[in-house]
């Protein structure tokens, strides 16, 4: 088992080269100079423009460029945003855990109603409980997160208000009130994962409990608690788990736009107010940040899987 | 019905007029809806402890589905509309879940047919045998893997101590069928129901498995329900022989006396089919036809459309299961008309 | 197509997005009030005689609007699908055929791309370029691509495999031709239900990036920025959430729908 993990470790860091050859190459998307946008524009004198060349080492080839700021990125040193001029590090360390409880909120969401669902209707496959759950799920999935997000807002903030509808409260200010400002956003973000969840459980339960193996259990004399939970559980948790991984991409993805929404200080506003002002090292840092945290999700994802099925851990 | 069965009073396993039909489609609103169709029709049959009976027929003859009867694992859509099965003296098609639970793996075993998907590959096989005696005593987690380890040595696994910690996937087919027979002995129970152990392996292990399956049984006194289609290995292994066709029982007897002189023309058939009783460079015996499906039964006597003695009285009516001359039981119109079987079926 | 006739679900679901690419490129007929025409008397409304679906912010019908934002949201995800068919089937293919090195180093390109969350990298792409239809599509065609890459190499290879186990055995020679009809068998089916499936996603994400400004801009309708809107009123109203969010997830329940029930119906046939 150790031996499977460290050689997922190490695959791990070729990836992280591309992803960040990929990020670096992005910014080189935006038509025309960047240092004359940043200079001012069209009123930009020429003298102005080459001050921010200079400063913004633009004046390099570009491939010394990338190592300078692979080197930077590396210590977790962004640099600075064009605007603000704020460090892009110091700002994204602020705004991780926010977003973190985010996701972690959604999570926990997904996997408490996911699962169950499932295994609700994976347990009585064709029967009306079924039918409902797996309806259910696929209205859910085809549902705007966002969308989601505002009919939430509308019906348990404003009509019922039960919950506040904007802002983040530390954990460390009181944790009552980061639990209450978590929850709708929490639910809207996590509800693609746990519909997909439910549906895939379900999927993989009505097979799995149709096999030899669990007849066998039967014939054991175990308990149908036993059977399932046990036997059934761990044979369908294998599919469900792969495509949990391929999830957790649009997980992180899905906050940039529930942060707007519920207007929470979080990685993704900075991301979208990044994006809309061409402000290049918050958005290299940013994804650089989004997609490391993808990438050991979906190590984490495979680790579970090589926990579950032990055929692969000899691969 | 019991009348010239040669068995002694103290069955281990009674089986009287079991009757199992498919109700439905089994799931959500049609479950109920069309008339049961029935699978397998009367079936009855006892088993004294330390007896080896095999339960005999082609595919489609209702073997398996009265075996999982008997265990009470049928599917969903199928059920038992008539008839018991007593395993020492309780009827099993009376109890409750609960019950049944400890009953099974505990007094009565059973073992499947295809060891490749029968073992649960996310589980080290130790896990899987102990689970039953934890299951169903009240040992420590240690003692039950010590009787994993002890029953693993049973079975002929060696180095069974360190295999105990491996997963199915590590183990060949023949030796998984080995681990699921040490699975289903965990706690010794008085019947073990085979449902074709030896159908899904090669020839090598299957005769290593009925070797095993032997001296198993004279070791511990246990009871054998053996299904099967292939006559040989019931030569081999069983004392006595039932014959289904089409879910009803055609022939019972005492295996010396089905070799040597069958009662019904489809066990004759099925005598001659078998390789052994072709000459060397003749042709191979066939009975001719197919197995009827449940729902597509002839008139009469459900053999006679392939029978080769058939007479039109037996289109017409059923025939009963009756005793016969040796001490068995048939049913066949012609059965004390017939003289079947050549004598050169006898096997030792 | 018959077994998929069985299924009413399917049908329905292909029904509906069938009338909706009617409605989307008849909208100029069919629509009955012009959807730039404002009406500040009228503003922020319920469903009435005479809008079916209420007005705007600005007065503009609702129901008008709707028609013609589905042009721009289903075009887009189709130009979006279509680009990166384009690009991913011949270099899924090549990758697969060719093995090797260049199969190593794409492999690697595609997971690093895939790494960053699709939203985000669309946000980015489009954000960059500056908002338009074009940009949207080429943001949303490099989302995709990785997917569909995979697909095809995948089948590919599972194609490799086979015919070299069959040459193995056969006496004759399986030439190249053989292995070209067997790859394009078998990457038809699972290709069309991922594209039924990426179309919906491609929905969203569209409706996204217009809901956040990155998208098409006002005053084009389009169905992510009728959201946007109508968010801004939601204490007054919350009635102008309803038709464009329903559109959206009717339309990606479909595309969804649809995928299934091909999956289901391709799978017995391959």
């Amino acid at each position: 088992m150790t031996a499977f993990v460290l050689r997922r470790l190490a695959g791990l860091v070729p990836l992280l080269l591309v992803l960040s050859v990929a990020v670096f190459l992005l910014v080189y998307l935006v038509p025309g100079d960047p240092a004359v946008t940043i200079a001012g524009g069209e009123a930009a004198t020429p003298e102005r423009v080459r001050e921010v060349r200079e400063e913004l080492g633009l004046d390099q080839p570009f491939v010394v460029q990338y190592v300078d700021w692979l080197g930077d990125a590396v210590r977790l040193d962004f640099g600075h945003s064009l605007y603000s001029g704020r460090a892009v590090g110091d700002e994204l360390r602020h705004r991780l855990p926010i977003t973190a409880s985010l996701v972690l909120g959604a999570l926990v969401f997904a996997l408490a109603v996911g699962i169950p669902l499932g295994a609700l209707g994976g347990t009585r496959p064709g029967s009306r409980t079924d039918t409902a759950v797996t309806t259910l799920a696929s209205a859910a999935i085809a549902m705007p997160s966002f969308w989601l997000a505002m009919i939430l807002i509308v019906f348990f903030g404003l009509e019922l208000s039960w919950f506040p509808v904007r802002g983040y409260v530390p954990f460390g200010e009181s944790p009552v009130e980061w639990l209450r400002h978590l929850v709708l956003p929490s639910v809207a973000l996590g509800t693609l994962m746990a519909a997909t969840l439910a549906r895939q459980l379900r999927g993989a339960l009505a097979d799995v409990l149709d096999a030899d193996y669990v007849r066998t259990a039967h014939a054991k004399g175990l308990a149908p608690f036993r059977v399932v939970g046990k036997h059934a559980l761990k044979n369908a948790a294998m599919p469900a788990v792969t495509v949990l991984g391929l999830q957790v991409g649009y997980l992180f993805g899905g906050t940039v736009i529930v942060e707007q929404i519920f207007a929470i200080q979080g990685v993704g506003t900075y991301m979208v107010t990044a994006i809309s002002g061409q402000d290049v090292p918050i958005i290299q840092g940013g994804i650089m940040m989004l997609a490391v945290f993808v990438v050991l999700a979906n190590l984490a994802v495979d680790i579970a899987y090589g926990f579950l099925n032990p055929k692969v851990r000899v691969a | 019905m019991t009348a010239g069965d040669a068995v002694p009073a103290d069955a281990v396993l009674e089986v009287s007029g079991l009757t199992v039909a498919a109700v439905g489609r089994g799931r959500g609103r049609d479950r109920d809806r069309q008339d049961p169709l029935p699978l397998v029709q009367d079936v009855s049959f006892r088993l004294a402890p330390g007896e080896t009976l095999g339960l005999v027929g082609e595919s489609g003859s209702g073997k398996t589905v009265t075996a999982l009867g008997i265990m009470r694992l049928l599917a969903r859509s199928l059920r038992i509309t008539a008839g018991s099965v007593r395993l020492q003296g309780e009827d099993l098609v009376q109890a409750s879940e609960r019950r049944l639970r400890a009953v099974r793996g505990n007094d009565i075993a059973m073992v499947f047919q295809e060891p490749m998907t029968s073992l649960n590959p996310a589980f080290t096989v130790g896990n899987q045998i102990a689970e039953a005696v934890t299951a169903h005593t009240g040992m420590p987690r240690a003692a039950a893997w010590q009787r994993a380890v002890e029953v693993l040595e049973l079975v002929g696994i060696p180095r069974a101590a360190r295999r105990i910690r491996e997963y199915p996937h590590a183990f060949s087919g023949g030796m998984r069928q080995r681990v699921m027979i040490a699975m289903a002995l965990a706690c010794e129970p008085r019947v073990l129901v085979a449902d074709e152990p030896t159908t899904a392996v090669d020839v090598t292990i299957q005769a290593q498995i009925l070797d095993l399956l032997r001296r198993l049984q004279a070791e511990l006194g246990m009871a054998i329900l053996f299904v099967t289609h292939d006559l040989g290995v019931v030569a081999d292994v069983c004392d006595r022989v039932c014959v289904l066709y089409a879910g009803q029982v055609v022939e019972q007897a005492e295996v010396h006396a089905f070799f040597d002189r069958p009662w019904h023309p489809y066990s004759a058939g099925l005598l001659d089919a078998m390789p052994q009783s072709c000459p060397p460079g003749g042709r191979l015996h066939v009975v001719a036809g197919t197995v009827p499906t449940p729902d597509a039964l002839p008139a009469g006597c459900r053999f006679h459309p392939r029978c080769e003695h058939a007479q039109d009285a037996c289109s017409a009516t059923d025939p009963e299961l009756l005793p016969v001359a040796s001490g068995g039981l048939a049913r066949c119109l012609r059965q004390h008309e017939l003289h079947l079987g050549d004598g050169a079926g006898a096997r030792s | 197509m018959s077994r998929l006739r069985r299924r009413p679900a399917v049908t329905t679901a292909l029904a509906f997005l069938v009338l909706l690419a009617v409605v989307a490129v008849l909208a100029s007929w069919l629509a009955p009030f012009d959807p730039y025409q404002q009406d500040l008397d009228a503003i922020n409304q319920g469903p009435s005689g005479s809008h079916l679906l209420g007005t705007d912010d600005l007065g503009r019908d609702v129901l008008s609007r709707l028609m013609h934002g589905a042009r721009v949201s289903l075009a887009s995800s189709v130009l979006a699908v279509g680009a990166a068919l384009v690009v991913s089937v011949p270099l899924g293919l090549v990758s697969g055929y060719v093995g090797g090195r260049l199969d190593s180093v794409l492999m690697r390109i595609v997971d690093g791309v895939q790494s960053i969350p699709p939203l985000v990298m669309a946000l980015t792409v489009a954000g960059l370029l500056g908002p338009s239809l074009r940009n949207i599509v080429i943001a949303l065609a490099i989302v995709f691509t990785p997917t569909f890459v995979r697909l095809v190499r995948g089948q590919v290879l599972a194609v490799k495999e086979e015919t070299f186990v069959e040459a193995s055995r056969s006496v004759g020679a399986t030439g190249a031709y053989i292995v070209r009809r067997r790859i394009l068998h078998n990457i038809a089916s699972p290709l069309v239900v991922q594209v039924s499936v990426t179309l919906g996603f491609g929905l969203l994400a569209e409706a996204g990036l217009s809901f956040l400004g990155l998208g098409i801009q006002p005053p084009e309708p389009s169905w992510g920025a009728m959201l946007n809107r109508a968010y801004a009123y939601i204490f007054e109203t919350s009635w102008g959430l309803f038709p464009p969010g329903l559109a959206i997830m009717l339309t990606v329940l479909a595309f969804n729908v649809l995928g299934d029930g091909l999956r289901d119906t391709l799978r017995g046939g391959r």
